[in-house]
């Protein structure tokens, strides 16, 4: 018999073991992230559910000094922006 | 107009691709074995996609059924995926006949976890099930289209198995995607969101594109 077939099952027994446990204790989880995902759907698909509880957290994060460098690819970067720039007012 | 993208970009874009990939299929008419079922199951995918949205877009006022068909839909995509990845695995290491009961075995074990996911989301009322099985499920999609996509380069055939290195390809984009899509908090991304949809239309766009690199390599080996 191929032994490749046979490390396919065992590899898929073992990764459904672990997705099953980890499914089983999700709710467990206190954290930001497990309720944050316990409200919203972020699965594949094209049109996602509505979240539970009509909750939906959509993180907005507040001007981090990370925003106003310029981080994509490229030998030299153009200089970063003012704080008081990035907030919209001068 | 960026909204309209993020809305209906994907949804938009599936039956370009559709028509694209049959384009593609109907043009040649000998296929190795891993190409034609390739295709096929690759169009069936797309078709499956189309119905979903279908169902999606016509109950988006009643949420509750609107979940229930998700998570069919989901449980469905997701079966077929593993099926579609599990069996091109087994052809590109040359099982035959024989190995259907190994093959049965290992899909029905890939599904357990899938359907209890979807129980458990409905059930519990938390989306916590299906977001964590769905991670689970794009790490085995991605390596096992790795593999199909390594043993596809060691072909000495490779020009006849094209199509299939394009759809293959565009599978670990797209479930390679939908790993980093699924850890938007872990990973410090919270404002990319939307990162799962816009997932999606890249590797949309990579499938349309290669429809254009398949038809563009025919035609010049043709000539």
């Amino acid at each position: 018999m191929n032994k490749n077939l046979i490390v396919i099952l065992i590899v898929a027994c073992v990764v459904s073991v672990m997705n099953i446990v980890a499914v089983v204790n999700s709710n467990n989880d206190a954290s930001f992230q497990s309720l944050t995902e316990s409200k919203v759907c972020n699965v594949q698909g094209d049109f996602m559910p509505q979240p539970y509880d009509d909750l939906l957290i959509a993180p907005i994060s507040p001007v981090k000094e990370s925003d106003l460098f310029c981080s994509i690819h490229g030998d030299f970067m153009p200089p970063p922006f003012e704080e008081r720039e990035a907030e919209g007012g001068i | 107009m960026i909204e309209f993208i993020q809305l209906y970009g994907t949804a938009l874009l599936r039956p370009l691709i559709i028509m694209g990939w049959i384009f593609v299929f109907k043009k040649k008419t000998t296929y190795t074995y891993l190409t034609n079922f390739s295709l096929k199951y690759f169009i069936g995918f797309f078709l499956i996609c189309i119905i979903w949205n279908i169902f999606a877009f016509s109950f988006t006022s009643n949420f509750p059924v609107a979940r229930l068909i998700f998570l069919f839909f989901w449980i469905l995509t997701s079966i077929y995926e593993f099926f579609f990845i599990l069996k091109a695995l087994f052809l590109s290491f040359n099982a035959d006949k024989k190995h259907n009961d190994i093959f049965v075995i290992t899909l029905s074990v890939l599904a357990i976890p899938v359907i209890l996911a979807a129980i458990l989301c409905h059930t519990n009322k938390t989306y916590n099930p299906v977001n964590t099985t769905d991670f689970y499920n794009m790490i085995l999609l991605m390596l096992g289209t790795m593999i199909v996509l390594k043993n596809l380069l060691s072909y000495d055939s490779f020009m006849e198995n094209i199509e299939s290195f394009f759809i293959y390809s565009g599978f670990v984009l797209y479930f390679g995607l939908h790993i980093l899509a699924s850890n938007v908090i872990p990973l410090g991304i919270r404002q990319n969101w939307l990162f799962a949809k816009y997932a999606t239309l890249i590797s949309l766009i990579y499938w349309l594109g290669s429809v254009f690199f398949i038809w563009k390599i025919r035609s010049r080996l043709l000539s």
